[in-house]
């Protein structure tokens, strides 16, 4: 530690020993200079003759200084201190290694090797504070008797590097204007042009060389933005100041301009200006650079517009989302019509709306029936509850043509009868148009229409998307057609299987009554035949005038009532088998009549015969069908408790049926009543009928693949209709026949 | 001289029935309540005809009918029954019945069906 601090002392000593000898060199008072070295102390002394030189440095243009062999300054002149951005004291003393920097290091020795024996030359860099300077060094022997020492003549290459280097950039300045696209200008300080690129000279239409730059471009600010150093209170943009900004060393970039030509040409410009520097980093001018941006712009607005026609599809898009979300969550069919009409006026901004289903089998050719409606009065939907094909409307003209029917304004329309015409103006609509909607298939199965109080004319896009919102309501009423379909087929089922089930209760009771009759019927049978049978066989023996004639006359009609129940009873419990064959209604009509012929004269009712000439012939049980009719007979008969008119016609009933159908005067069936008179155990006969004679009549022709229909207005009379199938062939004949 | 009937029934009163409107009308009725009476008639008695009760418990009339036709093969045998089928009017008519009718009978009916069995023998 003591060592080291010793060793400080020591140079410290030596430091400030050198500095005053130094001193006392550049005074002059000294002339001789130790140097301490690798190869120990050398004096170097400047003596009187020395002199001379020293004035001759100091004299010279050119930096000049002495060196000791091995690079340190003996001596310079005012001129090397310079170019070294030093005073002479901080060059003096110090080795010239201190004033190059790394890449000049190198050469530097070499210089000063080499420099000990000849005079060589060379181009070096010397590191000043303010920067790089180039400096021509000639490095040499100078011997001062026999002091070796090296003379140094440096040159500052700066001023002749920055010629060279202006000669270069003017030419490559040159080329680039020469071929340069953009407009290139560059104008000095006081704004005159002095060079500019070919397609300056285009764009102005005029040799722009030697003119004031803002007299031949007059640019207009755009967008205020980019140019806020030189916006004046009119718009204009003053280039003067551009210049002025420029030459203050600032940059202009990428502002939009306008041009406005001589010839009154428009063009859109991007400019950029900036300071045209010398290489003393200098402002000397300024230089601009515009490019013609005219199409680009014109892109942009194409740009714009796209974006614009983007957005409004994206609304579009949302709308209809909107649409499609708002119909997922409807589940009532009504609902759903009102939500399509909600956004179809929405779409097409119009004042009603409404939605059609097409009945192909209705009016001349099919009709629009209304689902629903947004806006009507109550009048108007009454007035177009229906429309048919051949209606003078819109909807009705789109259902004829199959496409979509427009019409602006009802007044200025030649087709439109003046009715049709007032119609609309009263119902609040001048303008409307209506289009079908397609199944998935292509058929037209309804329509939808939109109205609008005053003039229009819907625009391509409304239409566009009305049509996306008419697939929607399509595809609805096909699901509903397919619903009612459904629907209706279940109804029929439904209906069906109740018929069934009260027929199964129905015969569930029967089977009951069935065994209950089985066994009883015939103990009352039996019993009542013997009983009958002695009244019949007293009666034989006693004339009319025996007193008791009447009496047993009583017993026997009684005991014959008796066994009418009891048969009845029995033939609906187990009916009697079916014996079918071919034969002619009229024949079983007339032998049924022959049946009750005695009744009809004494409850004086009159009996006429409507039969169908040569009627086809059915196939049919005539037996069963005679008490069938039999039946209808004697109710009808029992209608008529104070006379009346029996008629029984027998009439085709279209092509494969035959109807005979019975009809009275009489009192007639409440029509409470008529849906119940079919059922077994209903009687309106409280007193004399189980209530089985319908039914078993039901089931005879039932059993035949007929049916039989009651019709009865209370007061005036009942008919009943007992359809028949004709038999196949017969059918067959009969059609070709007619 | 009187027509002789056998009549079978297990009816009292049916019998009582038939011997009073046969009896008046000349018929010489003979009634038997079963088969077991029956068929002890028909070895004392020759009959002209026969009215037997399909149903005839506990033994059957057409069992009847069959040993009937083979003791008195020329009598003639007319079937009654309160349950009609089709199979026993053609079994009974197989085996030599003349006719068959269904409970219950009226005397006009039955009169005049013995008048066809007599004319179509």
């Amino acid at each position: 530690m003591a060592k080291k601090q010793d060793e400080l002392e020591s140079l410290r000593t030596r430091l400030s020993e050198a500095e005053e000898t130094l001193e006392a060199i550049r005074s002059g008072e000294v002339d001789a200079l130790v140097v301490g070295g690798a190869e120990g102390d050398q004096i170097y002394t400047l003596r009187g003759a020395d002199h001379p030189y020293r004035l001759l440095l100091q004299e010279m243009n050119e930096g000049a200084a002495t060196l000791t062999p091995e690079g340190t300054v003996l001596y310079c002149n005012k001129r090397f201190a310079d170019m070294l951005r030093r005073s002479m004291e901080k060059v003096i003393g110090y080795g010239l290694d201190e004033f190059t920097d790394f890449r000049s290091q190198t050469l530097l020795d070499a210089l000063l090797r080499s420099g000990r024996h000849i005079r060589v030359k060379e181009e070096i860099a010397f590191t000043t504070p303010e920067g790089r300077v180039p400096v021509y060094c000639s490095i040499g022997p100078l011997h001062l008797d026999d002091l070796h020492c090296l003379i140094l003549i440096a040159t500052d290459l700066t001023e002749q590097k920055r010629s060279e280097e202006i000669l270069a950039s003017g030419k490559l300045a040159g080329e680039i204007l020469e071929h340069a696209v953009d407009v290139i200008v560059v104008c000095d300080e006081d704004g005159e042009i002095t060079r500019a690129s070919r397609a300056a000279h285009e764009l102005a239409g005029v040799n722009v060389l030697h003119r004031r730059f803002d007299g031949v471009f007059r640019l207009v600010e755009k967008n205020g933005t980019g140019l806020s150093c030189s916006v004046a209170t009119d718009g204009a943009v003053r280039n003067g100041t551009i210049i002025a900004t420029c030459l203050e060393g600032r940059i202009i970039q990428g502002a939009e301009v306008e041009f406005v030509r001589a010839d009154g040409r428009k063009f859109d410009l991007l400019m950029s200006a900036g300071p045209l520097r010398g290489s003393n980093d200098e402002a000397r001018g300024c230089v601009f650079t515009l490019t013609d941006i005219t199409r680009l712009k014109a892109a942009e607005e194409e740009l714009k517009r796209s974006q614009a026609q983007l957005s409004a599809e994206l609304s579009d898009t949302k709308l209809l989302q909107g649409i499609s979300a708002a119909l997922v969550q409807e589940e009532n069919a009504q609902g759903l019509y009102e939500k399509i009409l909600e956004a179809a006026v929405a779409i097409m901004r119009s004042d009603f709306a409404s939605m059609q289903i097409l009945h192909p089998e209705g009016g001349n050719g099919g009709e629009l029936r209304l689902l629903a409606n947004l806006g009507f009065s109550s009048e108007v939907e009454k007035l177009w509850k229906c429309v048919t094909i051949d209606s003078e409307s819109s909807c009705a003209a789109a259902l004829r043509v199959g496409s979509r029917a427009i019409i602006t304004d009802v007044t200025k329309t030649d087709w439109l009868p003046a009715a049709s015409r007032d119609a609309y103006l009263q119902s609040g609509i001048v303008a409307m148009q209506s289009t079908p909607l397609l199944s998935r298939a292509g058929r037209i199965v309804g329509m939808i229409s939109t109205y609008w109080a005053k003039r229009h004319e819907p625009s391509e896009r409304d239409l566009r998307l009305f049509d996306i919102i008419a697939r929607q309501a399509a595809d609805l009423i096909e699901r509903k057609r397919a619903e009612e379909a459904l629907r209706e087929s279940e109804d029929k089922l439904r209906r069906q299987a109740r018929e069934l089930e009260q027929q199964l209760i129905a015969s569930g009771r029967l089977v009951a009554l069935g065994e209950l009759t089985a066994s009883m019927a015939h103990e009352f049978n039996n019993p009542l035949g013997i009983v009958l049978g002695f009244v019949e066989d007293l009666l034989m023996d006693k004339p009319p005038s025996d007193p008791e004639y009447q009496a047993l006359k009583i017993m026997q009609e009684e005991s014959k009532r008796c066994q009418k129940l009891i048969q009845d009873m029995m033939q609906y419990s187990r009916p009697r088998s079916m014996e079918k064959r071919r034969c002619d209604a009229g024949d079983v009509v007339e032998k049924s009549l022959q049946l009750i012929a005695t009744r009809l004269s004494k409850q004086k009712v009159e009996s006429v015969k409507e039969i169908q000439p040569n009627p086809p012939p059915i196939e049919a049980d005539p037996r069963q069908i005679e008490q069938v009719l039999v039946n209808l007979y004697l109710n009808a008969i029992d209608a008529m408790p104070h006379g009346g008119k029996l008629t029984v016609s027998v009439a085709s009933g279209g092509e494969s049926t035959l109807v005979i159908a019975v009809s009275d005067t009489g009192n007639g069936i409440a029509e409470d009543d008529l849906p119940k008179i079919f059922q077994p155990f209903y009687s309106a006969k409280k007193k004399s009928g189980l209530g089985l004679g319908l039914p078993i009549c039901r089931r005879i022709v039932a059993n035949h693949g007929g049916k039989i229909e009651v019709e009865s207005s209370p007061g005036a009379g009942t008919t009943f209709r007992v359809s028949l199938p004709v038999q196949v062939d017969a059918a067959v004949n009969s059609q070709s026949a007619a | 001289m009187a027509i002789p009937i056998l009549v079978v029934d297990d009816e009292p009163n049916f019998l009582a029935l038939m011997t009073s409107a046969l009896g008046k009308r000349g018929f010489d009725v003979n009634t038997a309540a079963n088969r077991a009476d029956a068929l002890k008639l028909l070895e004392s008695e020759l009959f002209d005809f026969a009215l037997i009760d399909l149903k005839l418990g506990p033994s059957d009339g057409i069992e009847l009918l069959s040993e009937i036709k083979r003791r008195q093969p020329r009598l003639l045998a007319i079937m009654v029954t309160g349950y009609p089928t089709d199979e026993s009017r053609a079994e009974a008519q197989e085996i030599g019945a003349s006719a068959y009718l269904s409970k219950p009978v009226g005397l006009h009916e039955l009169f005049q069906t013995f008048q066809n069995v007599l004319t179509h023998r």
